[in-house]
């Protein structure tokens, strides 16, 4: 099994840190999910561990060996970033075909049959000039990057931004039908978190530069609890576990628990207790209080 | 390595070298009278060094503010990336360079200058110019748009101011140049090599720290 680690990967610009410490392992042959904040570092990590910007300090291996710089590594990697097209961008004059063709030049495992074939499903005109697509188009092609090159680390940078619903379903099937087909490691960064959970194995949370916590996604979803009743029946019932985001609303008040390995709520309290989902766990872990 | 994505971007530039210079080359033709074939062709090797260079310098800028970038993004080493910069730049300059001295030596043309003289004179030209363009270009990287427009006026100030000075130093019999003319293009050619060495210096600096902010 192939792993691709962060070790002690920090990023800083002058005097502003954006990753701190970071230590992550990536397996080979997961889906992971990448969430978090805007400005939390989701894509200055995913750039570090493409070769694409260094580190401060730190560095990320592949089987061992250094990615920076590394050929025989890179080529094993691939990040599709959100392409960010200006009027003054050069690539806004580039066609789909031209971009493809170019990041076919860099893949050594290209398949160009699949890039055909993902144009035909997204519709996509060859022809079409990058600077006169849509967001939601722009986020086709690099989503048709990311599946044709094959790579066996394949990293996504908000991939759905702009897509209308349909069009999300049909990238989530596609992203399913290729791990199942080649059980590649795909890293999605996404905002829609809810919708991404079902295709997430693993979910790191990354906040303000630091990785929060990474686990299987089923499993956190399960140790989640809402617990909602009066203040001190709220508190005497999640006494002594690890819990986020109180929302107080007079005498009422709402927490958000996570529960460890054999742990459950104490009994005797008067609670109300409801299952969280992940995009509910990650605004408990990432939001600010709330007080009414 | 990796080096297709330059190589076509380099063909492109020479296509469009070509392209300039003979569509100027015969406009200039129709514009005189009497022009025949053979005295466009004479006139050819100007055009294509002039067109050449200009594009070259203003490529560069190009190619630093996307290309570059482009390349890493998508998984470029920046070690193949500098080598990548170099092929883009030698690619139109030696094909330029080699059609021009071809041109010259076409029977029945009569050529400003022969081989002897188009050959250093214009690789020396391309090298400076594509220096130069590099150098523009990681101004561009640091500074900005502000930075480049500022250095393309510092550029032509120190041209303008330069070129008047030797003029006026000549004029005035205060120093004769202590070349023949014969030895002019080398001198040309020896600059351009020295003026890209030293850009290359820098470039593999800059080229080795680059972070993909696209």
């Amino acid at each position: 099994m192939s792993k691709l680690v962060c070790e002690n990967l920090t990023k800083a610009y002058g005097t502003k840190t954006v990753l701190e410490n970071l230590q992550l392992t990536l397996e080979s042959g997961k889906i992971y999910g990448l969430i978090g904040r805007n400005g939390a570092g989701k894509t200055t990590m995913l750039s570090i561990m493409s070769n694409q910007n260094p580190a401060t300090s730190g560095r990320v291996t592949l089987d061992g060996e250094n990615i920076w710089e590394n050929r025989k590594a890179l080529d094993r990697i691939c990040f599709s970033r959100e392409l960010n097209i200006s009027a003054e961008s050069g690539l806004a004059g580039y066609t789909v075909k031209n971009y493809l063709k170019t990041a076919a030049s860099y893949y050594v495992h290209w398949d160009r049959a699949m890039a055909d074939r993902l144009l035909e499903i997204f519709e996509l005109k060859q022809k079409a000039k990058l600077g006169k697509l849509s967001k939601g188009m722009l986020s086709m092609v690099t989503i048709i990057v990311a599946l044709a090159s094959k790579a066996e680390f394949t990293f996504l940078d908000e991939p759905v931004a702009g897509l209308d619903v349909v069009a999300r379903e049909q990238f989530y099937q596609l992203l399913l039908d290729e791990y199942a087909e080649t059980g590649r490691t795909f890293v999605i960064s996404t905002h829609i978190i809810e919708e991404a959970a079902n295709v997430m194995e693993e979910v790191i949370i990354l906040d303000k530069g630091k990785i929060l916590l990474e686990r299987n996604t089923q499993a956190l979803v399960d140790s989640a609890r809402y617990v909602t009743g009066l203040q001190e029946q709220v508190d005497g019932a999640t006494g002594g576990l690890e819990c986020h985001h109180a929302e107080v609303m007079g005498r009422s008040k709402g927490v958000t628990v996570l529960l460890r390995e054999d742990e459950d709520l104490n009994p005797g309290f008067d609670v109300t207790v409801q299952p969280v989902n992940l995009q509910k766990i990650f605004v408990a872990l990432c939001g600010e209080e709330v007080r009414t | 390595m990796r080096l297709r994505f330059w190589f076509r971007n380099g063909l492109q530039t020479v296509a469009a070298i070509l392209g300039a210079s003979v569509l100027y080359g015969l406009l200039m033709g129709i514009q005189l009278d009497g022009s025949e074939l053979a005295d466009v062709l004479g006139l050819m090797p100007i055009y294509l060094t002039l067109f050449g260079a200009i594009m070259l310098l203003a490529m560069m800028l190009a190619i630093y503010k996307f290309s570059l970038g482009l390349s890493i993004s998508l998984g470029s080493t920046r070690r193949e990336a500098f080598v990548g910069l170099q092929v883009f730049r030698l690619l139109p300059t030696l094909v330029t360079v080699g059609l021009t001295a071809l041109l010259t030596l076409i029977p029945g043309v009569e050529s400003f200058w022969g081989p002897a003289v188009v050959v250093p004179a214009a690789l020396g030209l391309f090298l400076a110019t594509g220096a130069f363009g590099s150098l523009l270009g990681m101004v561009y990287l640091r500074f900005g748009k502000l930075g480049t427009v500022l250095s393309v006026i510092l550029f032509i100030l120190i041209g303008i101011n330069g070129g008047a000075l030797t003029v006026m130093a000549i004029q005035a019999n205060r120093f004769s140049l202590p070349i023949s003319a014969a030895w002019i293009p080398w001198t040309i050619l020896a600059a351009g090599a020295l003026i890209y060495g030293l850009m290359m210096l820098l470039e593999s600096n800059v080229v080795r720290k680059y972070q993909v902010r696209m």
